[in-house]
């Protein structure tokens, strides 16, 4: 059986871009180390919730992680150099991207992706206004005038 | 190998893409809104609640709360800073790991309450904190026990211990078993060598009354100073009063509200009481039992490992050469332990260094990390209290609400 590293999958996203990774890096996503164990990876494997775009980007993610991977638990300089880059990796992003990026991590079951990209929106909006992650979030304002007064009352110190 | 396609497509990411008035086409789950909302600090969270209903509910539910409470304790503790000036006290919280976070710190500011008692902040136990109130009761000065949540804003003047005495000792807890807050108070008969705790009181929190109510205690003890909760217990140091002159660990089951006092080979109970890995931890130096000076040379940490043996395991550890820049005049306080075992010491509350900072010291390196933490707004006479472990509770009502 051909190691994880030369075994070959192709990866195909929903707008028919198709992907050639290693083994290792296909794994990377839960639900597609699922397909593998199943043997139902032959041919190439059809993703219907991701586009190429966003699709390329969690790829490059996966094989920095693979290739990157700290050495153990205590490998804390392994881990800052990967923090830096992921850190880095975000910021070519808008929000946009990010959310979409948010959305195939949590469906294809990538952990460590997810929670970066949730990171980032968290570390987004910390600051921001109830009306600006309103727009950010297209959340419609369903309190009255008085509701939203009342409950600003009781979180006062959060807006000083 | 790439495809064309792939090349098409990566293309077409250079073209900056213009997003509708700054807002997001794509519309998500309240499942993964749940995963972003519960990495925002408490302050953040709060302000979300405005957003709308359904924001306002799912931050409100016991779901979400969990989870932050989980988050905070597993991935971000913090440490928290209470500081008193002019009668009250304001709270600010900072990350607590040094090496994810590049020096200094930035401590943000949460929030302050009426504080008048000299001395006298608990360490937070599960995200809330006790602190002694002056409060005007029919014309008098009298003081109270305040509960207080730095991360929401709750607060809750607790009923006064119901006592003609003047010397009470008070203690909060929390069981992680039955999810309950608890406060044990003591009380003490006669002043000088002769005291002995009496008077055992407990009140529970969240249960719609707030009332004491007496518990019987078959161990004479005295307690001797404040005490930490550890996943249930509470322990304090205290005088046996069974063998007069020895010295104990007094522990406290915040669940069975049975009382136990642990002996040490050495008797000696002077120390800075720790969570080390989960287990309670004694530290001192050669110097003091709770800092470290110029003049240091190592320190002790006495490690309970069996509680039912009294069965401790003591470590001591050579210091480095200790510099001026690291160690001031007035000392280095042992604050703590955090997760990864670092040992993190503040300067002495009374004395605050300009600017703050704090000291991490590494048991395996053997080594210090000098971090500067900025952001406490702070003056001359003004106190600071440093604790090391702290998490977010943004539970909004719970123990707050009252019948």
């Amino acid at each position: 059986m051909a190691s994880s590293s030369t075994n070959k999958f192709v990866l195909k996203s929903n707008d028919d871009v198709s992907f050639e990774v290693t083994e290792a890096v296909a794994r990377e996503f839960q639900v597609i180390a699922h397909i593998i164990d199943d043997d139902c990876a032959k041919k190439a494997i059809p993703l219907s919730n991701v586009t190429g775009e966003i699709l390329s980007k969690m790829i490059e993610y996966g094989k920095k992680h693979i290739e990157e991977a700290p050495v153990d638990e205590e490998d804390e300089e392994g881990k800052k150099k990967l923090q830096i880059w992921d850190e880095e990796f975000m910021k070519q992003f808008n929000m946009e991207i990010v959310f979409q990026l948010i959305l195939a991590s949590n469906y294809l079951n990538n952990k460590g992706l997810l929670d970066l990209t949730c990171c980032t929106v968290a570390d987004h909006i910390k600051d921001m206004t109830p009306d600006e992650v309103r727009t950010l979030f297209n959340v419609k304002n369903d309190y009255t005038t008085e509701e939203e007064e009342e409950i600003r009352k009781e979180n006062s110190w959060a807006f000083e | 190998m790439r495809t064309r396609r792939q090349r098409i497509s990566e293309d077409r990411q250079s073209i900056s893409r213009i997003v509708n008035g700054g807002g997001s086409s794509v519309l998500l789950p309240i499942d993964l809104i749940i995963e972003i909302l519960s990495r925002l600090p408490a302050k953040s969270i709060a302000r979300c609640r405005c957003v709308s209903k359904l924001w306002g509910s799912i931050i409100r539910s016991q779901v979400f709360t969990e989870l932050v409470l989980t988050r905070s304790a597993t991935t971000q503790p913090h440490l928290l800073f209470a500081c008193e000036k002019n009668g009250e006290v304001f709270f600010y919280s900072s990350p607590q790991n040094p090496y994810e976070k590049s020096s200094p710190i930035t401590a943000n500011y949460h929030m302050k309450f009426p504080f008048d008692d000299d001395d006298f902040v608990l360490r937070p136990v599960h995200g809330l904190i006790c602190l002694k109130q002056i409060r005007i009761f029919k014309g008098r000065n009298t003081t109270a026990l305040m509960i207080c949540n730095p991360s929401t804003g709750q607060s809750l003047t607790l009923p006064r211990v119901k006592t003609r005495r003047v010397d009470v000792m008070s203690f909060l807890g929390y069981d992680p078993v039955g999810k309950q807050f608890k406060l044990l108070s003591m009380t003490s008969s006669i002043s000088g060598s002769n005291r002995v705790s009496a008077e055992h009181q407990i009140l529970t929190l969240g249960n719609g009354k707030l009332s004491w109510r007496k518990i019987e205690c078959s161990t004479p003890h005295y307690p001797l100073s404040r005490g930490i909760c550890i996943n249930g217990v509470l322990y304090y140091p205290a005088e046996d009063k069974c063998i007069e002159g020895k010295f104990r660990i007094a522990c406290f089951d915040i669940r069975s509200e049975k009382f136990k006092l642990i002996k040490r080979v050495d008797e000696v109970v002077r120390g800075k009481l720790v969570n080390y890995k989960g287990k309670l931890a004694t530290l001192r130096t050669d110097t003091s039992p709770f800092s470290i000076c110029r003049r240091s040379r190592s320190f002790e940490l006495c490690v309970l490992e069996d509680a039912e043996k009294h069965e401790w395991s003591t470590h001591t550890y050579v210091l480095p050469p200790l510099s001026t820049d690291l160690v001031s005049s007035s000392g280095m306080f042992f604050q703590g332990v955090t997760r990864r075992g670092e040992i993190v010491l503040s300067p002495p509350s009374y004395y605050p260094s300009d600017p703050f900072y704090l000291l991490y010291y590494n048991l395996e390196r053997n080594t210090f990390v000098k971090v500067e933490i900025q952001g406490i707004h702070m003056h001359v006479r003004h106190k600071v209290y440093t604790f090391v472990d702290h998490v977010e509770n943004v539970k909004l009502g719970g123990v707050f609400e009252t019948s």
